[in-house]
């Protein structure tokens, strides 16, 4: 899994074009990035990495890009 | 031993989207709805209580309440603290006096936890006719423009009675406790909402949704292996009605079959410990589960707390 597609991941979880989609995009940044889009972030993620997301306690604290690529970097599920 | 019977009684005020718009008109509704899948809820009205619904419940039931030597009341809306909320229904419901009752403080996990301590008290020999009464009012907690909760939570009480009995078999059990989970769903003493006296619900939607993506597969497996069963062994599965992207996830990490996995949050919401007993009823008056069926239930949430445990019917 690379880092492009996990932000492709993102952007069609949170139905945005993959442009809009930055190492610094966040819930803070995008609109629509709120409670509603982070869940569907987490499960389209979790779908992708067949059932490992939701084993990583850091993702509980990982609301933007750049701390989600981070969490995946750590456990090795990204190039 | 068996469940034989259950009953049940939702709030009297039916919610539809259409009413939560109205009162709210920046929310993004469909958003909401299509994550939650829940198009009706039911509350009580201001008067009603939790305790209110679970008598109702209660007296709808058809056994011989002379029988009945235990009473198991679950519930996170108690209608008093001291004495315990049993005690009271115990003389509401005219139950004989050499009766133990007591109160279960749990919510999602609520129903199973209460199944597992009848199960004991007639294993032990504690008990012969056991009832278990799950009622939650969370309505109460939480205030008319929270957007997380209040698209999800319905009020509703459930009784049900186990027994022993030469058919049928409940167990093996699995029971998962994690309080590092406590701070995303609970009961704020704060009042933000001064319509709340009791205090506020708050729940970090994202945080509870990992909780389960992570346990509640294992569990299940943990369970399965327990009893030396596959997912395949399973007539139907009944998880705890969340909502539709918890099921949709613990559906696909477990590879169940849609035809098997029993969902009805959609026209009754939420009710917190009675989702599992009223969507035994559903599914027994839809004709997804008869005698010998095979089940699966499953509650976890508030707690963080998990129960599950497979009943042949």
């Amino acid at each position: 899994m690379t880092e492009k597609r996990i932000k492709e991941i993102i952007a069609k979880a949170l139905e945005v074009d993959i442009a809009q989609v930055t190492n610094q995009s966040s819930t803070q940044t995008l609109a629509q990035w709120d409670s509603l889009g982070h869940i569907s972030v987490l499960t389209a993620l979790d779908r992708a990495l067949d059932g490992k997301l939701a084993e990583l306690k850091e993702m509980e604290n990982a609301y933007s890009v750049e701390s989600i690529l981070a969490v995946l970097r750590q456990h090795h599920l990204i190039d | 031993m068996r469940i034989t019977e259950i009953t049940y009684q939702l709030g009297s005020v039916r919610e539809t989207l259409d009413d939560l718009q109205s009162q709210n008109p920046d929310w993004r509704i469909q958003d909401i709805a299509s994550r939650t899948g829940i198009l009706t809820r039911y509350v009580t009205a201001p008067q009603e209580t939790a305790f209110q619904l679970a008598i109702k419940a209660a007296q709808k039931l058809a056994v011989d309440r002379n029988t009945i030597d235990a009473l198991i009341y679950v519930t996170q809306s108690p209608e008093s603290l001291i004495p315990t909320t049993a005690c009271l229904l115990h003389q509401h419901l005219g139950l004989p006096s050499q009766c133990l009752a007591y109160d279960l403080n749990q919510g999602c996990s609520g129903f199973i936890y209460g199944l597992s301590q009848a199960t004991a008290l007639i294993k032990s020999g504690l008990s012969k006719h056991a009832l278990v009464v799950c009622a939650e009012a969370y309505s109460k907690y939480i205030s008319k423009n929270d957007r997380t909760c209040r698209p999800l939570f319905s009020d509703g009480a459930a009784a049900i009675m186990v027994e022993e009995s030469a058919v049928g078999d409940i167990g093996p059990f699995v029971f998962v406790t994690d309080g590092s989970g406590a701070p995303n769903l609970t009961l704020r003493r704060q009042v933000v909402d001064t319509n709340l006296p009791a205090g506020s619900l708050y729940m970090d939607g994202a945080k509870v949704l990992l909780f389960t993506m992570g346990q509640v597969p294992r569990a299940v497996r943990e369970l399965l292996a327990k009893a030396q069963l596959s997912v395949q062994d399973i007539d139907l599965f009944i998880f705890h009605q969340a909502s539709k992207v918890v099921l949709d996830n613990i559906q696909h990490a477990l590879k169940i079959d849609e035809d098997r996995l029993f969902r009805n949050y959609q026209e009754v919401g939420n009710t917190v410990s009675a989702t599992i007993p009223i969507a035994l009823v559903q599914a027994q008056q839809s004709g997804r589960i008869k005698d010998g069926t095979r089940v699966l239930l499953m509650g976890f949430g508030v707690g963080y707390s998990l129960a599950g445990c497979i009943v042949t019917l």
